[in-house]
């Protein structure tokens, strides 16, 4: 695939909802309605996407080989698709996380935000 | 019980969110819904299921809400993704075929110009014919009375209508008169339209500058004003920016211009300058005279033509029970303004506009053929995406947003194109009125927008017809064919179609060529080449005033000392042979009565202007007030009142005004076919000297030189006629030429929408003969191979071509044949079905058909089994 020869910060900044969801598949395989509740749990229902937008992200990512479908780990739902990260996705999904890292490491470096305690 | 009445009211709740989210997954784009719709859908309802479990109105409302959003919203984002990969497609195939996307632009480009025209000339001429909002609500009134149809109005019985019929609400009364105005030393024909001043505003009139009438300006004690229209201004005055409150002599007057208003060439064709009606109503006051006078009204807003109709017929019963003399026997014509204004128009339009509407349905099926013979090369990838599982409507969206990108293009071109054309057409016949105000406006691009819509998606529709019998066998066996399907079979289908319309545009403006540019100009003036006309307004020119007095002797005595001799005429009447009136004519003694059209002439008129004295005698210059009123009548009337055209001791009665005038009639004369109304009315002749009327015009056909004669009659009339309104001396064929404009500028877009069809239908035959010449390639170079001589392969290709060319000049011809009976009311002087015209179309596209099918003949010529071979391997 073309794209594994791309820099990946070559995509980046990702918009907040794909990193989201990228975010939700760096933990192992999930279906839609679990990706969905993994980022509204995890930002404590601050982001909620709808179906239809978490779809037409799905649909992006597939084409572009961010994630693949995979086959529905034992004792899973039968009927549901499961989504995982490729290499590619892992990788730019990383990339991503720096970026907002080193803009957090900037904040603190100007005191915006406080020192992590050691 | 509470809780079980809450829970029963969330799961109908829950079943109906399911259903709306569920009927908002199918606007989502086929592919997409094809890949997701299932787990999306599992998706929405996990979702629901879960929001339901809060036991809460408010949050199952909430998540069933953002679902349906997020569904609609994907929905228009990718089909937005959708169309732009159509169109990014639909780029890629442009470029990679120049050569048949260009045709196809171009044709379509042909069909929105011709298009935008037309359907400027439909805006014009008839949506909007006059500036007024509730044309819908005026209606045009005028009288009737037995054997005539239309008469103008007597002043007193309008006066009368006004304060008895209750269905308008606002009233108006106009008339059309010639008057001589003078500017500083130069004499002006104009045409005045004397009018109520609440003409204007019922017809939207707003002055461009100054001001309008006003009731005031009727007062006889006020000083007399006028208003001069746009074309006017421009033409006489240069648009002076100072024309406000200049002076002008009108017919002696003097009189104040105080504004300048549009022209109305559909109501007012011609007229130059507005003036008040009530200025002249002593002059109209008697009510045996309908001198020229219309009606307009307004209807009340609950009130419809055929109601008020109803009503003036009754007051007009009343009228004519009170005035028996003037009114018996009369009655009230009301006609809606749309179809009065439109009358003489609405034929033409309708032609003009089903010429449009062939060349436009010539061009779709153009488009339709070559976006088959795209579909043809495309054939073996378009099945391939099938048999893998694309969607047809996925193919057939593809098709669409290409058909529909390439008309909207063609769009832009053709409106560019089509408004050139106006522009050139505005130019060119800067005469007519009606032309001149033709421009592109916003609903005739929303129009042709509309239009290109729906001919991209009909001609979309069409193509994707032959791909949904696309078979995988059946392209992989045989590419050239593409499949079961025999697009060659439906292109020389559609191109059948496309000659059948095309031949009947052609035949249709061949019959309006013929009558109005070949026959008519023939037959309205007798003798039109060599002669000369001039019209000329000596006194008042009050229609009702004994006024104008031919000055034949002085005029003579002026050319006498010029080397320019010949016969000098003249006729009361504003061109040279225009007879204008009609009358009821019977033999004295018997009842039977026939409608006339009758002029006054002086001694020697019909000499000059080419009629012969069948029998008797022509008017002599004893035939004065003070002798017996004698008369000539044409062949046609002398057969139908005596049976013969033996001229004999007869007497006629004429029926114009309150009194029969008893004619000796000494001279009959060959009919002449100058009525506009009934080609075949007859006509009746009068003295001059007997029956003086406003308007003159002499006739002179003189034996020398035409230039120098025509100086020398202007100057000697400019001596004999000393402060009058002498018009410009113009050749008879000037004035045919202008008489003639619009029908030859008719005939002309008529023939280049025939000519572009032709053009089209030719460009498909040279296409359907190409497919097959190409797709019997081995079987022609087989035959070269053994010996098949050229003219053998020509007249093989040529055989296959006029085999559908024949089938669709065959029903050209008929659908012609149809149209031309629809058409006869507007070309009188041709049959419809008119064998020479038939025959030289008919010529005309099999000679274009062979020369157009000849190239890829040659073609076939040249095909060799070597070549074949080695390109096939």
């Amino acid at each position: 695939m073309s794209k594994t020869q791309m820099d990946p910060r070559d995509n980046l900044p990702l918009t907040p909802q794909l990193f989201h969801v990228l975010l939700a598949l760096a933990g192992g395989e999930l279906h839609g309605y679990a990706i969905l509740k993994d980022i509204a749990d995890r930002t404590e229902g601050q982001l909620q996407l709808g179906p239809g937008t978490l779809y037409g992200i799905i649909k992006r990512l597939l084409q572009d080989g961010w994630i693949e479908e995979t086959d529905s780990p034992g004792g899973a739902d039968s009927r549901r698709r499961y989504y995982r990260l490729t290499a590619d996705g892992r990788k730019i999904a990383l990339a991503e996380a720096q970026r907002l890292e080193s803009l957090v490491s900037s904040a603190r470096s100007r005191r915006l935000l406080r020192p992590v305690k050691a | 019980m509470k809780g079980a009445v809450d829970l029963k009211a969330l799961s109908f709740l829950e079943t109906s969110f399911v259903r709306v989210i569920r009927h908002c997954l199918e606007w989502l784009p086929f592919d997409f819904r094809r890949e997701f719709h299932a787990d999306l859908e599992q998706t929405a309802l996990d979702e629901i299921a879960e929001s339901k479990s809060h036991r809460s109105v408010a949050v199952l409302t909430r998540t069933a809400w953002r679902s349906a959003v997020s569904v609609i919203t994907t929905a228009v984002h990718e089909h937005w993704l959708v169309l732009l990969a159509d169109v990014r497609s639909a780029i890629a195939r442009a470029r990679a075929t120049p050569l048949p996307t260009a045709a196809i632009v171009l044709t379509f480009t042909i069909a929105f110009s011709i298009n935008t025209v037309v359907l400027s000339a439909v805006d014009r001429l008839f949506w909007n014919p006059l500036p007024a909002a509730d044309i819908e609500r005026l209606a045009f009134i005028h009288e009737t009375s037995a054997g005539l149809q239309r008469m103008s109005v007597a002043y007193p019985n309008y006066l009368d209508w006004r304060e008895r019929v209750r269905g308008m609400d606002a009233w108006s009364a106009y008339r059309m008169v010639p008057m001589t105005m003078n500017v500083g030393p130069a004499a002006d024909r104009v045409s005045v339209a004397q009018a109520d001043p609440m003409l204007l505003s019922i017809l939207g009139l707003q002055p461009l500058t100054g001001r309008s009438l006003i009731p005031e300006d009727e007062a006889l004690s006020s000083f007399p004003t006028l208003l001069i229209t746009d074309s006017f201004w421009r033409a006489r005055f240069g648009r002076a920016d100072d024309i406000v409150g200049r002076a002008v002599q009108l017919n002696g007057v003097s009189s104040t211009i105080v504004g300048v208003v549009p022209d109305v060439p559909m109501l007012l064709p011609g007229v130059q300058v507005w003036t008040p009606l009530a200025r002249r109503a002593s002059s109209l006051a008697d009510r045996s005279q309908h001198l020229g006078l219309w009606v307009i009204g307004r209807l009340r807003p609950e009130w419809t033509p055929e109601m008020a109709s109803a009503e003036f017929r009754q007051v007009a019963e009343a009228l004519g029970r009170e005035h028996p003399l003037t009114n018996r026997g009369n009655s009230v014509g009301v006609v809606a303004m749309r179809q009065h204004v439109t009358a003489e128009t609405r034929a033409a339009i309708a032609v003009l506009g089903a010429a449009a509407a062939g060349v436009s349905l010539i061009a779709a099926l153009n488009v339709s053929a070559l976006l088959l013979a795209r579909w043809q090369r495309r054939s073996r990838e378009a099945a391939l995406r099938v048999a893998l599982g694309s969607s047809f409507g996925r193919l057939a969206r593809q098709i669409a947003t290409e058909s529909l990108a390439l008309s909207t293009i063609s769009l832009v071109c053709g409106a560019g194109l089509g408004y050139a054309a106006l522009v050139l057409i505005r130019w060119n016949s800067a005469e007519i009125a009606e032309i001149r105000s033709l421009d592109v406006g916003a609903w005739v691009l929303g129009a042709s927008f509309a239009l290109s819509i729906v001919i991209g998606l009909a001609t979309a529709i069409w193509s994707t017809r032959f791909g949904r019998r696309l078979d995988l066998y059946g392209v992989l066996q045989d590419p050239e064919a593409g499949g079961r399907p025999t697009p060659l079979r439906l292109r020389s289908w559609l191109t059948t179609c496309q000659v059948a319309l095309a031949s009947c545009l052609l035949i249709l403006a061949g019959l309006f060529a013929k009558a109005y540019l070949l026959v008519e100009p023939q037959t309205s003036i007798v003798r039109p080449e060599g002669l000369l006309a001039v019209t000329v307004q000596t006194e008042a020119g009050t229609p009702g005033r004994p006024g104008t007095v031919h000055r034949i002797d002085e005029i003579e005595r002026e050319l006498g000392s010029t080397p320019t001799r010949g016969n000098l005429a003249a006729i009361a009447s504003r061109e040279p042979h225009v007879l204008g009136r009609q009358i009821a004519v019977s033999l004295s003694g018997r009842e039977e009565q026939e409608w006339a059209e009758v002029a006054s002439v002086t001694p020697g008129y019909l000499r000059t202007v080419g009629l012969s004295i069948r029998s008797g005698r022509d008017f002599q210059l004893a035939d004065d007030s003070n002798s017996r009123p004698v008369a000539i009548v044409d062949d046609v009337l002398a057969r139908r009142l005596f049976g013969g055209t033996e001229v004999g001791p007869r007497s006629l009665r004429i029926t114009a005004g309150i009194k029969p005038v008893e004619l000796e009639v000494v001279g009959v004369t060959t009919h002449f076919n100058a009525s506009a109304v009934d080609p075949q009315m007859g006509q009746l002749y009068l003295p001059l000297t007997q029956n003086p009327t406003p308007d003159l015009t002499y006739v002179f056909r003189p034996q020398s030189a035409l230039e120098q004669a025509r100086v020398d009659l202007r100057s000697a009339l400019v001596k004999s006629h000393p402060g009058s309104g002498i018009g410009p001396v113009e050749t008879a064929t000037e004035i045919l030429n202008r008489r003639n404009a619009p029908r030859v500028l008719a005939v002309g877009v008529l023939g280049v929408f025939a000519a572009l069809s032709w053009v089209l239908a030719l460009a498909g035959i040279y296409g359907v003969a190409s497919s097959w010449v190409a797709g019997h390639s081995r079987d022609f170079a087989l035959r070269n191979a053994v010996g098949a001589r050229p003219r053998q392969l020509v007249w093989f290709v040529w055989r296959q071509c006029l085999r559908v060319t024949l089938a669709g000049l065959g029903a050209g011809m008929i659908l012609a044949s149809a149209l031309g009976l629809l058409i006869r009311t507007i070309v009188v002087d041709v049959s419809p079905m008119d064998l020479t015209t038939f025959l030289w179309v008919g010529g005309s596209v099999v000679a274009t058909v062979l020369a157009a099918a000849y190239f890829p003949a040659r073609q076939a010529c040249s095909a060799s089994l070597m070549q074949l071979m080695r390109s096939t391997g």
